[in-house]
């Protein structure tokens, strides 16, 4: 059979018929509903007329062929600016990312926004809890187009994003994360069970059927979802912000307790507050410093921070800091090592500190018990 | 092509704007070759059926931005948005269902049948030849990375574990690897 007559045996497919049914579906509901309106119209010409003027360039350089290059306006820096959508490849979106959050427009580098990815040899076990941190997501700053005034913070992952796929053994997962670290897991085994597994920041983990979900059996009939994908599209689109999900907030393991408490005894504050999560090193660089991550698997290593509110005024008066301003923001961290929770670097600060970036758990009384 | 049959694409997607049944009769026209593009790319018939639905569902929810250009500027326009959809499929290596889920449309699952069709239209031979001597020209993590996506079929956490990365490096890798691949098919 000749490549056009297999071509055209395309719209013969079962598929072309359910699509065709599909759009025929939306276009008889849109001329039972809709009447266009004259405001609607004018905004689709002027946004259509855009649009033409990009994909006019794409026609005139060949047709299906789009054009290699966009032209970015520059800030003073000489750094371009734009929405990636418009842009041709990944290689030629700008230098910094049109983003919008918290209602307000803004660019985030996409340096920061992309990478740099780890390109070390990972261990095995360390995979797992590499991803999970990045579900749980971190704040990168957001700045005016001028790249330089920050007007807040933009946040990669988190609650609502989601990673997954299909594995070797013909099942289907997805992974997001909940605002208290959580990772949530649906799965859809090769024979049709879907299970889904939280896995808890202390790295407990319990799996249930979706039929025994207790978030799940928490929603009535009407509004529970039924298939695999309608249970993903719930855990990580309605979930987070849905009273149903039970995932609590987590307690601080007792080893991290005793921790802090140390620390904040030592600092001269034993009732001190504390909020914690377990994330890359290279998040604490804001406090920590750049310096300590002398090479990318100490950057990509996991840490547990800890961040403890209190009055430190003793400690940060040694230190230097004026004692109204260290008795106003005294704060102190720890980064502890994820496995052997051994103190691996810990500082003291009088200016406030910005818990934008991160999603911290606590807060802990320390002291109570 | 029905009663449709002497208007040109352009006038039909034009007119589609208040009549979206017209986008029905474009659909016709324009369904076979669209697979086909797709398929030809990504040599894999669910995901080319993924990216074909895709694009016709954000073609029909953004049909009223386009403007008559002359002849063959409704393929341009449809095609531009497929390009754009196969971008960020290869960077991603997951098919975005944002056009879909905003009309309500599902996803449909391609049966075997469809799945043979939609293959024959790879001349796996001449294919073939051409990816071994493409594949060999990469680098070697990427190659690697492929080995273990395409020819083995694992899921990106399994990737990870073997080759001791991220997820997001695995995907990375394969991304590339395949972007490379298919500037030297298309080369």
């Amino acid at each position: 059979m000749q490549r056009e007559d297999r071509e055209r045996e395309l719209g013969e497919t079962q598929f072309a018929r359910e699509l065709r049914g599909q759009l025929e579906t939306q276009a008889s509901s849109v001329a039972r509903a809709r009447q266009p309106r004259r405001s609607r119209l004018v905004v689709a010409l002027v946004v259509g007329i855009a649009v033409a003027i990009v994909l006019g360039g794409v026609a005139l350089a060949g047709g299906l062929e789009p054009l290699r290059k966009t032209i970015w306006p520059t800030n003073e820096q000489g750094h371009t600016y734009g929405k990636a959508p418009l842009a041709k490849s990944v290689e030629d979106e700008p230098d910094l990312i049109a983003v919008a959050s918290d209602g307000k427009k803004g660019y985030c580098y996409k340096t920061d926004l992309y990478g740099p990815a780890p390109s070390f040899r990972m261990p095995p076990g360390e995979v797992s809890d590499y991803n999970a941190a990045g579900l749980r997501g971190h704040a990168v700053p957001k700045y005016e187009s001028d790249g330089t005034t920050q007007i807040g913070v933009f946040w990669l992952g988190g609650p609502g994003s989601a990673g997954g796929g299909k594995s070797g053994d013909g099942s289907e997962y997805e992974d997001t994360a909940d605002a208290h670290g959580t990772i949530i897991t649906t799965k859809k085994a090769a024979d049709g069970a879907i299970t889904i597994t939280r896995e808890a920041l202390d790295g407990s983990t319990t799996t249930n059927a979706a039929a025994d979900d207790p978030s799940l059996l928490r929603l009535s009939k009407a509004e529970r979802p039924v298939t695999w994908r309608e249970i993903t599209l719930w855990f990580r689109d309605v979930g987070p912000t849905h009273p149903a999900l039970t995932s609590s907030e987590p307690v601080a393991p007792d080893w991290l307790v005793e921790r802090m408490s140390a620390a904040a005894r030592e600092a001269g504050d034993p009732k001190a507050t504390a909020r914690w999560t377990l994330q890359y090193r290279r998040c604490a660089a804001p406090f920590e410093g750049e310096a300590a991550l002398a090479s990318e698997e100490v950057e990509y290593s996991l840490v547990w921070i800890a961040i403890l509110h209190g009055d430190f005024t003793r400690q940060l008066t040694s230190a230097g800091a004026s004692p109204a301003a260290a008795g106003s923001y005294g704060w102190i961290y720890l980064l502890l090592d994820k496995d052997s929770h051994e103190v691996i670097s810990e500082g003291a600060s009088a200016t406030p500190f910005d818990t934008s970036l991160f999603r911290l758990q606590g807060r802990t009384a320390l002291g109570e018990k | 092509m029905g009663e449709q049959g002497g208007r040109r694409d352009e006038e039909l997607l034009v007119a589609s704007g208040r009549r979206p049944d017209r986008f029905v009769a474009l659909y016709d026209r324009m369904l076979p070759g669209l697979l086909a593009y797709f398929v030809r790319r990504t040599l894999d018939a669910q995901v080319a059926a993924d990216l074909t639905a895709e694009t016709l569902a954000e073609a029909y929810a953004s049909r009223r931005r386009f403007r008559d250009r002359g002849e063959g500027s409704a393929s341009a326009w449809l095609y531009a948005i497929a390009a754009h959809k196969l971008a960020r499929y290869l960077r991603r290596l997951r098919v975005e269902d944002a056009a879909r889920s905003r009309l309500g449309m599902e996803r449909i699952e391609l049966g075997v049948d469809d799945v043979e069709r939609i293959e024959a239209l790879i001349d796996f031979e001449h294919v073939g030849r051409e990816v071994r001597d493409a594949f060999d020209a990469l680098r070697q993590d990427q190659r690697e990375a492929l080995r273990l996506r395409v020819i083995e079929g694992r899921s990106y956490r399994e990737m990870a574990k073997e080759l001791g990365c991220s997820e997001e490096t695995a995907r990375a890798r394969v991304s590339r690897g395949l972007r490379r691949l298919a500037a030297q098919l298309d080369g």
